[in-house]
């Protein structure tokens, strides 16, 4: 090694310095020793992060002080209980974080679900029967002073009114629960056809208009599941336009959700003010959500970044899909939304229909400024007038000057030459476009469009999309 | 300015100059930051791992060199604070089966370096030895001295039967 200049040499002094002993790692020891218990709190944490069922951890949480308190971290992460099978756990659970403020505020995530996910009953009076015998969510009497004290202090209604018992009732129950978790991050719930408009569901709007609960919930999980042999009813956005009002909510993720007709449905009912909610991406899988239920939740956002709905499920045959309306509500969203996707492929084969003589788009997506993730019905974006009274605008004029992929399912009428004159100025008008898929329908060649584009002056990554392939019970 | 030394020469807690290819090395990022910060001519010196010793450093190494082509973790990666899978891929679960010493020694060389998927697979190691066991038998397991009373332990056991059926 030759000499090295000493400024460099100060540098490699200094990353000496850098590297110099901490503690030393494990003190030499005996054969017997006990290496784990020399492993610093903070592994102890990584260790425990790594242990998956709360019986592992509840073990690992009895063994020592230590471990305790690396455990109990992620024993109390997470809650997962199903409502109506075993309300003595409930309780349990309940007390400890009555109890022990501490480890109440370590619950980030909750998921509540119906009797239907469990294994045990097929329908309402298969539990009905067992439940005969075996359900009782009464309190013993040493929790029920402890727990009607702890209501008291948030403002929960204790008494036996609209709201259900504390005493006996499972949900009012869940609402105290809920009021303890200070710090909870994601709630998800399942919200079954028997009750649709539950009593935790009225719990939780009281606990809102409060400012007593769910302050730090910024993900709201609704899932909707029927009982085999009920199909009517459903979920109902207005009980949960109050997680709207929510400080830190940021994303409404639906499942299976149902509020099907334009109709049926009172606007007045979803009682967020337009543009107040901090809701940034709204979510629905398999859902079959009406567009007026689609207009007052994106209007009642600040800044909507994601609208993602996958129309499917019972109804979805015989809704009408009014695009107009969303994408007027949509216009109060311009400056913020970043993807759409409204996937429609479930709710017909062929679309529009022969009789069906005007379907309007969603209307001018062009000025918004970040949408670069566009996934909608090709009838959304060009609409269908079959009499040509009113022509709408080309697909070269309605797409967002931000696109980067886009996605067009469902076939409508002019589509393919509407594609082509659009491949023509692409290059002018759509910079960024990276990605095209398209459903394969009868006229569109691959090799003619990739050449398009080409000659429009851009590259884009073309696929066509088998829409047999589509499995419409997924 | 000197095109990268390919390879490097690092020095452990017990004196031994071990030479190491330089994208080997780098899977620490705490090496990574640090040859970022010294000019070409000075990573010629040895780097001192002065918490790590000859055994331990030739094991990390060869973890490293078998991961070097390894996509470096997506932040997304590290902000789910709740890892779920306890998977090992295999040559890692052959890789740790090593005595409890060596395991934890390799534990705490990989938070030291900064070697987060090895520190991963590590813990993920502990903690499939802790699945499926009572109290009593981890604390066998590992030799963790019981510091309750029995009064203490019963209460806890009571606090946490809610979680005894999943």
């Amino acid at each position: 090694m030759g000499d090295i200049p000493d400024g460099i040499s100060a540098i490699v002094d200094s990353a000496r310095d850098i590297l110099s002993p901490r503690p030393s790692p494990l003190k030499r020891r005996a054969s017997w020793a006990t290496p784990l218990e020399e492993l610093p709190d903070e592994l102890l944490d990584q260790i425990a992060s790594h242990v998956e069922t709360t019986r592992d951890l509840r073990n690992l949480a009895l063994t020592s002080k230590r471990w305790r308190q690396a455990a109990e971290q992620y024993l109390y992460h997470h809650f997962d209980h199903t409502l109506y099978t075993n309300p003595r756990r409930l309780h349990g659970f309940i007390r400890n974080l009555i109890n022990h403020p501490k480890l109440a505020q370590l619950v980030k995530q909750a998921h509540l679900q119906d009797q239907q996910r469990c294994a045990s009953f097929w329908d309402m009076s298969s539990w009905h029967i067992w439940a005969q015998t075996n359900y009782d969510a009464t309190l013993s009497h040493e929790d029920c002073q402890l727990f009607l004290q702890a209501a008291q202090e948030v403002g929960l209604q204790t008494d036996h009114d609209q709201l259900g018992n504390l005493v006996d009732q499972e949900e009012a129950q869940l609402a105290l629960l809920l009021s303890r978790t200070i710090n909870l991050e994601e709630l998800a719930l399942t919200i079954p056809a028997t009750h649709s408009n539950r009593l935790l569901l009225q719990r939780l709007r009281v606990m809102i208009d409060l400012a007593t609960g769910l302050q730090k919930l910024t993900t709201f999980v609704p899932t909707y599941y029927n009982f085999e042999g009920h199909i009517e009813g459903g979920f109902e956005l207005a009980p949960i336009s109050s997680i709207f009002r929510l400080p830190s909510i940021r994303t409404i993720r639906g499942t299976a959700c149902l509020e099907p007709e334009d109709d049926a449905f009172n606007e007045t009912a979803f009682d967020c003010p337009k543009g107040t909610s901090t809701v940034t991406e709204i979510d629905f899988m398999r859902s079959s959500i009406c567009p007026k239920a689609f207009k007052v939740m994106i209007e009642a956002c600040s800044a909507l970044e994601v609208l993602h709905c996958d129309w499917g499920g019972h109804t979805v045959g015989w809704s009408e899909i009014n695009f107009a309306i969303i994408g007027h509500a949509l216009l109060t969203q311009k400056h913020s939304l970043r993807r759409l996707t409204l996937d429609c492929r479930k709710h017909y084969d062929i679309w529009p229909e022969a009789d069906e003589v005007l379907i309007a788009p969603l209307g001018l997506l062009h000025d918004f400024p970040h949408l670069a993730y566009v996934d909608v019905p090709g009838v959304a974006l060009i609409g269908w007038d079959k009499d040509r009274i009113d022509s709408y605008r080309p697909l070269g004029d309605t797409l967002p000057t931000a696109i980067e992929e886009l996605r067009i399912s469902n076939w409508a009428p002019h589509l393919v030459e509407q594609l082509r004159s659009m491949a023509r100025s692409s290059g002018r008008e759509y910079k960024r476009l990276r990605r095209l898929k398209v459903l394969k329908v009868e006229g569109l060649e691959l090799d003619e469009m990739q050449m398009l584009f080409r000659d429009g002056g851009s590259y884009v990554e073309i696929e066509l999309e088998d829409a047999s392939e589509l499995d419409h019970f997924s | 300015m000197a095109a990268p030394e390919s390879t490097i020469m690092l020095t452990s807690s017990d004196g031994t100059d071990i030479s190491v290819e330089r994208q080997v090395a780098e899977r620490s990022i705490l090496i990574k930051n640090l040859l970022a910060d010294l000019p070409g001519e000075a990573t010629t010196e040895a780097i001192p791992i002065p918490n790590v010793n000859e055994p331990v450093l030739r094991k990390v190494i060869e973890w490293c060199d078998h991961h070097k082509k390894d996509p470096p973790a997506s932040a997304e990666d590290d902000s789910d604070s709740r890892k779920k899978s306890t998977d090992i891929d295999e040559w890692d679960q052959k890789f740790m089966q090593v005595d409890q010493e060596m395991l934890f020694e390799i534990i705490l060389a990989a938070n030291y370096l900064d070697i987060k998927a090895l520190l991963d697979v590590g813990c993920k190691t502990v903690a499939n030895m802790i699945k499926g066991k009572s109290p009593d038998e981890i604390r066998k397991t590992f030799n963790i001295q019981n510091d309750f009373t029995p009064e203490e332990e019963d209460q806890i056991r009571r606090e946490n039967e809610w979680a005894e059926d999943r």
